[in-house]
């Protein structure tokens, strides 16, 4: 009789065992440690799983700044940059595993490119380690206020877009909607702040569904939302999620207008959802302004260097962002370290300081004597005292069968 | 009404996922943790010939079905068969290790991109003006019942499904009594590994396919097959059933994002009231 009990607890077991053998993916790329002429910064990220679709691009970018960090001469007298990319396998564990092999195995100076989950957990150690954390797209709230010492990020936090999709709906006369968030962090703070300002703004949430990632069906979830009749529904959640939810949506006829989280405004949606389904869905995004300079060249450097155009909103030029500011930080602070990033980022990127849109502009102008403000390609990169940026945002469309920019918010939309 | 369609559907998805899980339990006595991974399989093969060689999907499911089998039979007579005789806890840890093994090489192959496989969305069928049930849904119910009638057929009016249940209860009698056991183990290989693989396409049909698929499904399918009672086939399949309903039912009653613990409150309340499981733990 005890033997079923028993054997449900093996299974427990296992499947602890399992969710622990998970987290041993991270790591897999080589380093030697920061040498005398080298200085290791880390690419901590899911190259693998549920990330893996945006960083195959993110990875590019970083070594798109690298190249041109060591193309210009390196800093502090010659030393080159040299990546290593740590897979997470976009789990937690793997980040925490991968974030101590960069610390202890290759003495890296920084870890660029966590996401939300992985930035929280890590939050504490980095100042510990002097390893600054550095993220171009942890959007969370919790996050909002507990940065700036050894951990940044030039990803807008979600509260902003949170605030910025809340007054498009209104502004365009949506003053009620459904909403259906993924039962985890980082979908949950996306819908937080948009929950607020659309009722602080005059909307109205019929109805709030949340659903847990990795079901069969949404069928009961989609009812729910349909019970209560709304135009527009707006989907927090992953894109492994998403096709299941449009494509059971459409099947029953639910005619809704439907608004996502930026984690599914990827080509990749289109493809698995359809043409036919993803087609006037919409998002809004963190955009780089395509006026920007730094943003053109950046893309102009990248097609020719990877023979492939960089997509928007996928917070490509954001990476490069955080390794040419690193670089120049630690130039300004004179030592290849994680403090000297921690300790000068904000003097190279913030104002006051003679302007700079290129790392090569700016290791001239720190090595002339000069104050430096990093112009970034995602934009002008002014980090807060808890190592926030603000953005520009685009409210993008998916018009025959690509994502396409409907309209513009520069950084200054909100006031 | 709408809940009792959705728990039925997710249900059948289940009964096709567990009962192969159940079948290799019951005679080879461990829980094959990469049973998951055969899900994962036969979701990727029947990718490869429907989107990749262009093959209609009906003969790309068959295909691959059939394919899927052969692998899982194959596996096991690399993996499982030679260290068999070591005990339930090696069969256990090597199946643990060929999971992760799977997972690699088709992670390898095939990258972190999620696919599906490019089917059209199925309409719906409306009953006096009510829409009831998709098309796609009706084909998995109908494919689950026919595979449960098959099972049964097999289990009760053939020599190697009597065979089988002989073996189950007693794999050293059965061989005394004449009954080749070595023949029917590699039945029950093929019969599990490809009702796996149908399971892992049936759950890229209704949603995507991804890495994660295998390792999503196997504790669900685990708490199924421990519900039934077990390895007990008829009692596995009750158990996706009833996990199936009262997950979709509850959540009229329970905020959506408590659907899966629901799912284990149930297999808890089982273990609690009847340890046995739903059956008594025979065969069928």
């Amino acid at each position: 009789m005890k033997k079923n009990v028993t054997a449900f607890l093996s299974a427990s077991l296992i499947f602890s065992m399992l969710t622990a053998c998970s987290s041993s993916n991270g790591g897999g790329a080589a380093g030697s440690g920061s040498t005398g002429d080298s200085i290791n910064v880390g690419f901590l990220s899911g190259l693998t799983g549920w990330l893996g679709s945006f960083t195959k691009e993110n990875v590019n970018s970083m070594i798109l700044a690298q190249e041109e960090i060591n193309d210009a001469g390196g800093i502090l007298d010659g030393k080159t940059i040299n990546v290593i990319d740590v897979d997470t396998a976009s789990t937690v564990e793997g980040s925490i595993k991968g974030y101590q092999k960069l610390v202890n195995a290759d003495g890296a100076v920084a870890a660029i490119g966590p996401e939300t989950e992985s930035m929280l957990a890590l939050l504490n150690e980095a100042p510990k380690a002097k390893v600054p954390i550095m993220s171009a797209f942890a959007g969370s709230t919790e996050l909002d206020e507990v940065g700036g010492d050894f951990a940044f990020r030039t990803a807008a936090s979600d509260s902003l877009i949170g605030e910025v999709r809340a007054k498009i709906l209104i502004d365009n006369g949506i003053k009620e909607v459904a909403v259906m968030v993924g039962n985890y962090e980082g979908a949950q703070s996306d819908v937080e702040r948009f929950r607020e300002t659309f009722e602080e703004l005059g909307g109205k949430i019929l109805k709030e569904v949340t659903f847990n990632i990795g079901q069969n069906t949404y069928n009961g979830e989609l009812k729910q939302i349909a019970s209560v009749n709304p135009k527009l529904v707006y989907y927090s959640g992953g894109i492994d999620t998403a096709p299941i939810i449009f494509k059971a949506a459409e099947q029953r006829g639910y005619d809704w207008e439907w608004y996502v989280t930026p984690d599914v405004a990827v080509q990749e949606f289109i493809d698995v959802v359809g043409k036919g389904v993803a087609e006037g869905v919409k998002t809004v995004i963190p955009m780089e302004d395509e006026n920007n300079a730094a943003f053109k060249r950046f893309n102009e450097n990248y097609e020719k260097r990877f023979n492939a155009v960089p997509s928007g909103g996928y917070y490509n030029a954001n990476t490069y962002d955080l390794l040419i500011a690193s670089a120049l930080a630690m130039e300004a602070g004179g030592e290849a370290s994680g403090s000297a990033i921690n300790e000068k980022i904000r003097e190279v990127t913030n104002p006051p300081g003679k302007e700079v849109d290129t790392f090569e502009e700016g290791l001239k102008e720190l090595k002339a004597g000069q104050d430096i403000n990093y112009q970034g390609a995602s934009g002008p990169i002014d980090f807060d005292d808890h190592g926030n940026v603000i953005a520009s945002y685009s409210l993008m469309e998916v018009k025959d069968g690509k994502w396409k920019q409907a309209e513009f918010y520069a950084a200054d939309y909100l006031k | 009404m709408d809940y009792i369609v959705f728990g039925i559907v997710t249900g059948c998805i289940l009964i096709i996922a567990s009962i192969g899980f159940s079948m290799v339990w019951k005679t080879e006595n461990f829980l094959n943790i990469a049973h998951g991974q055969l899900l994962l399989i036969g979701a990727y093969f029947a990718y490869l010939f429907k989107e990749v060689l262009n093959i209609p999907f009906g003969l790309s499911l068959v295909s691959s079905v059939i394919l899927t089998a052969f692998v899982g039979l194959l596996l096991a007579k690399i993996f499982y068969f030679p260290v068999r005789k070591s005990g339930i806890l090696v069969l256990l840890f090597t199946s643990i290790g060929l999971s992760w093994v799977i997972y690699g090489i088709i992670q390898a192959i095939v990258g972190p991109d999620i696919r599906t496989y490019g089917l059209e969305t199925s309409r719906m069928i409306e009953l006096l003006g009510k829409q009831i049930i998709s098309y796609q849904e009706l084909f998995i119910i109908i494919l689950s019942l026919s595979c449960v009638m098959a099972l049964h057929f097999i289990l009760t009016k053939t020599k190697n499904g009597k065979g089988f249940r002989a073996m189950a209860e007693n794999r050293d009698l059965a061989q005394i009594r004449g009954i080749n056991s070595k023949k029917l183990s590699d039945y029950v290989w093929l019969i599990s590994s490809g009702l796996a693989g149908l399971a892992g396409i049936l759950l890229a049909m209704t949603g995507t396919l991804n890495m994660e698929l295998g390792w999503q499904q196997i504790l669900i399918i685990m708490s199924v097959a421990i519900v039934g009672g077990m390895g007990n086939l008829y009692g596995t399949m009750l158990a996706a059933l009833i996990i199936g309903l009262s997950m979709d039912i509850s959540t009229i009653i329970v905020p959506t994002s408590y659907r899966t613990a629901i799912a284990f409150i149930f297999v808890i309340l089982v273990l609690l009231i009847r340890p046995q499981g739903l059956s008594k733990g025979g065969t069928a």
